[in-house]
């Protein structure tokens, strides 16, 4: 199993009611696996916060894969065992002028 | 003996370099302190923001900085009514006290529902966004809007830039540009974005030659120096427009082949149903292959292969190409069209449009700089006059097809978004960003000034937040934050949560939003508000606790005009990174409100977001990255900005030092088009999904979402003031930006308004002489402006042959009542106070509030004279 620790930050958190958890993933473990594994623990309303349309992430939010920014729902989450962190940030904002 | 007396010898004597925050302009400035005092400021000719240039807004900032009436302790409201005119019966506080009241506040709403926040602030204060915006996503809140420049602002210019030229805003090419047109727009010629920068370009522009046509209901600061003024009606440019592509397309047949081929969806095959035909396998557009006479997807086929005309047969099915569709929408559109809308006359529209056509110059080079790139020295543009209104987005994208019709969107001479390119400092690569693709081919900008990004939009649903922008994708900023219907329409919508605490930076939403009535009653069902301000203004009357600000003079900031789509000149020449830095002492008990926001977040247990919201929004790359539980200053996680760009030996202390780092621009970044993979939409295909999702989750509702504004091509739509049929309402009201004032901001400072007192148009309505001479006015009288929904302002008009017949041009945004601010008191004319904020009279694609209204005028008659 991977073991998957999850920053959910900003919103994501205060809705969710933490902002650390841990998840273990059948590997090969992606990101989509993990988005899943949220939905099921948090519930659709957590997809519908992400995501643009079925298919895409909201093009405000951002999600890092140990620092590293990524947007492929099938990034892999574990390499050779490694911790893995994924940290996950929306970024709701509107802006004039 | 008589012995002269000596000037005593200053102590210090120093020029420091910053940038200026009179409008969010941010020219660089050299601030001269002498023992501690600033006594002036001046332009700095280091940097490129003004190029050592100053507008006389920027020299006056000395008269703000130094304002008796700056707010410089916390004040706690005793009076616990609320409502215009209402004195809040002030109390000094302590910082103690207030910050443990605001921090106990915003404790409280994130635990219970964090999207009971609802954040407001001004543009003018460029270097606010980046600290308001990170501390928005740390504490988890939706609802956030600015509301400096009014809700007419950018609503349809800012998205439509972003999603044809992937910026903020568009300008012409000055440095090569021939043939100008601007409809509503006055870049290079009083205010906004690049203000002073913008202005020495046009100016070189014009007198090398630059031909400039004005299309504007008002002849003031571009229209006075334009080649030609051409005056319509209020709000319909897009007919004006699209009278000219008729003429460009149908009667010349003039278009450029290879740029819409290779550049745009024009070639893309469209089904009945007006979407793309799509590739069964990898779901990709399709094109019409000229050389297999077959449809293939269209990264299978080299641009010139493709059929840009034409109904080609697929399947069975008779499928235009989108250009094709374009065509056929366009024949109608014709310029005697356009003058039966516009008023005016055909044959000048007509011309406009041959004009425009001869001087693009189509199929010709220019080298720059060892490049030979497309040469199209033409540029339709638009701004906000344009788009202030409900048909907002139809009015700019009808503009910009000119732009795309002759292929000069960002090609040398052409319309230009400024600086979507940025291949980063020779040193280091950073900033880094680049216009890329998405599947369809269609261009996603590299950078936003917010991450709502412009395209590509998500899928409307129901609504989270406050605006309803979940359900209108085209939206940036919404009336629905203080319209007369918005607790009517989340009630339809079923808003799970109502505001509960407002948090407010250097904002009037009373002037700046529409009538102060209706902007008045939705802050008083808000619970608690906070305001940051450097001013008592009138929407303090309604806040419980106000918290004294730092000006720019007093303040830090290590982005000040970044991202550079909105704030650097566009064209050829050097990218440019100023900083603002504290030119004199914080007076009384003013603090930074980016350094309190810091605090506030330690106070309410976010550090962690807002430090990762740092790390984010600033891009910052390791070492420079925040830890997440380490508490910095402001001034430290700008130090880490400038370090992570720039390299450890330029920090906040070099940049204090030298003002601003520069580099050449290439012209593979100014030119960028030329050389990106990537499309942009003349045929708004993904439209038609839009309002088929956003109209099933309405109508049910009992909402109903107009289908012709998403249809994928645009048209002329009517506003409100356009169906009105009273009599007496006989003259459209407007307003235009001044040039001597930022919003309601500067009109407390003693030499603008002497300056504007001086200018027979700053603080008057511009009627047009013979409307004048027919209701027997004259100039310089005193009178009622009353809108057909019997809302009434007074001011005096000033009579003028530079205005459209049927227009009343006034400046925004004047009439402040505030005590506070004794000499704004009173001055000018209050145009906002005649708009209806609600859904009516709002954009049902971008929710743009209409800036015009119908009004009958009659003299005060010695009520006020
Ligand atoms: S244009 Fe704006 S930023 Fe520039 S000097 Fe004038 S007020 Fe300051």
């Amino acid at each position: 199993m991977a073991l998957v620790t999850i920053k959910l930050f900003g919103m994501l958190g205060a809705m969710a009611g933490t902002r650390d958890l841990q998840l273990e993933l059948a590997e090969p473990a992606h990101l989509r696996d993990a988005l899943d594994a949220l939905e099921a623990r948090f519930g659709p309303e957590f997809r519908q916060r992400i995501m643009r349309n079925p298919r895409a992430l909201q093009t405000y939010l951002r999600i890092f894969v140990n620092e590293t920014e990524v947007t492929d729902l099938d990034t892999v989450l574990q390499i050779n065992g490694l911790p893995t962190e994924v940290s996950l940030m929306l970024l709701p904002a509107a802006e004039g002028g | 003996m008589v012995v002269a007396a000596q000037a005593p010898v200053a102590a210090e004597d120093v020029w420091i370099p910053s940038a200026c925050s009179m409008c969010y302009g941010t020219c660089s400035i050299l601030g001269h302190r002498v023992d501690g005092v600033l006594t002036k400021i001046e332009g700095n000719p280091e940097s490129v923001l003004g190029k050592g240039r100053l507008c006389g807004k920027g020299i006056s900032g000395i008269m703000t900085l130094y304002d008796p009436h700056r707010l410089n302790k916390p004040l706690r409201r005793t009076n616990p009514e609320k409502g215009i005119g209402v004195d809040p019966k002030w109390e000094e506080i302590s910082w103690d006290e207030a910050l443990d009241i605001v921090g106990e506040k915003l404790r409280h709403v994130r635990q219970d529902d964090p999207r009971k926040l609802f954040i407001q602030r001004t543009t003018t204060n460029t270097s606010s966004r980046t600290p308001w915006q990170v501390f928005g996503w740390a504490f988890g809140t939706p609802n956030s809007w600015v509301a400096g420049g009014g809700l007419h602002c950018g609503n349809g210019a800012h998205l439509i830039s972003g999603i044809m030229h992937a910026s903020w805003s568009v300008v012409p090419d000055f440095q090569y540009c021939n043939y100008a047109v601007y409809f509503g727009a006055s870049k290079g010629h009083s205010a906004g974005h690049a203000s002073c920068s913008n202005m020495g370009m046009a100016a070189d522009a014009r007198a090398r030659g630059m031909h400039m046509v004005v299309v504007d209901p008002i002849c003031n600061f571009a229209g006075a120096k334009a080649t030609e003024w051409v005056p319509l009606r209020v709000g319909t440019d897009a007919a004006i427009a699209l009278g000219m592509c008729h003429t460009l397309v149908h009667e010349l047949r003039l278009w450029d082949s290879p740029y819409l081929k290779a550049k745009t969806n024009g070639p893309y095959l469209t089904g009945p149903d007006g979407r793309y035909l799509r590739d069964a396998a990898t779901n990709k557009p399709l094109v019409w292959d000229t050389q297999t006479k077959s449809a293939k997807p269209f990264d299978a086929v080299e641009p010139e292969q493709m059929a840009l005309e034409g109904v080609h047969t697929v399947s069975g099915l008779e499928c235009p190409t989108a250009f094709e569709r374009l065509k056929a929408h366009l024949k109608p559109l014709t310029p005697e069209w356009g003058e039966s809308i516009s008023t005016v006359p055909a044959a000048t529209i007509r011309r406009l449009g041959q004009e425009f056509g001869r001087e693009a110059r189509i199929g010709s080079t220019i080298e720059v700089q060892g490049r030979t790139l497309p040469y199209r020295p033409v540029a339709a543009i638009a701004f906000r006059g344009a788009q202030g209104h409900k048909n907002s987005v139809y009015n700019f994208l009808a503009v910009d097809l000119l732009n795309e019709l002759v292929g000069s969107a960002d090609m040398v001479g052409g319309c230009l978004g400024f600086n979507p390119s940025c291949h980063g400092h020779p040193e280091t690569g950073r900033p880094h960003y680049i216009p890329y693709a998405d599947e369809d081919g269609l261009m996603i900008t590299g950078i936003w000034m917010a991450p709502h990004l412009p395209y590509p939009m998500h899928e409307p649903r129901m609504p989270e937040t406050m605006s309803l922008i979940d359900l209108y994708p085209m939206t940036m900023m919404s009336p629905l934050m203080a319209s007369s219907d918005q607790e009517e329409m989340w009630q339809r919508f079923d808003l799970p949560y109502r505001p509960e605490v407002l948090l407010n930076f250097g904002c009037n939403s009373l002037l700046s939003v529409g009538n102060a009535e209706t902007v008045a009653k939705t802050l008083k069902r808000i619970p608690f508000i906070i305001s940051i301000d450097l001013f008592i203004t009138e929407f303090s009357e309604f806040a419980d606790i106000v918290l004294p600000d730092c000006s720019y003079m007093e303040a830090h900031d290590s982005r000040p005009n970044f991202p550079f789509i909105f704030n650097l000149p566009g064209g050829m020449g050097e990218w440019c990174w100023p900083v603002k830095q504290p030119v004199v002492e914080a007076a009384g008990e003013r603090r930074e409100s980016s350094e309190l926001l810091v605090e506030l977040a330690d106070r309410i247990g976010i550090r962690e977001d807002l430090n990762e919201g740092y790390n984010v929004s600033m891009r910052l790359a390791a070492p420079f990255r925040l830890e997440r539980d380490k508490r910095y200053t402001y001034r430290e996680i700008c130090d880490m900005e400038l370090k992570s760009n720039f390299g450890p030996e330029h920090g906040l202390e070099w940049f204090k030092q030298h003002g601003v780092i520069k580099w050449p621009k290439k012209p593979e970044e100014v030119y960028w088009r030329h050389f990106e993979n990537v499309r942009v939409p003349i045929y708004w295909e993904f439209l038609i999904d839009t309002w088929e999702q956003a109209n099933a989750l309405a109508e049910p509702r009992g909402w109903h979402i107009p289908r012709e504004y998403y249809s994928p091509l645009p048209s002329f739509l009517p506003c409100v003031s356009h169906e009105e049929t009273s009599e007496q309402h006989d003259l459209y009201a407007f307003y235009y930006r001044d040039a001597i004032h930022t919003n309601s901001f500067t009109m407390e400072n003693p030499w603008l308004d002497e300056t504007a007192q001086l200018d027979p148009f700053s603080y008057t309505a511009a009627m047009h002489s013979e409307a004048g001479r027919r209701k027997g006015l004259k100039d310089g009288d005193w009178v009622w402006i009353e809108s057909v929904k019997g809302r009434r302002i007074r001011g005096r008009v000033h009579l003028t042959e530079a205005i459209h017949p049927e227009g009343l041009g006034i400046a925004a945004c004047a009439g402040h009542w505030t005590e506070a601010q004794p000499i704004a008191k009173g001055k000018g004319v209050f145009i906002n106070d005649l708009l209806e904020v609600d859904m009516e009279h709002s954009s049902p694609a971008n929710l743009n509030l209409d800036l015009c209204v119908k009004v009958g005028v009659t003299r005060c008659d010695g009520e006020w004279s």
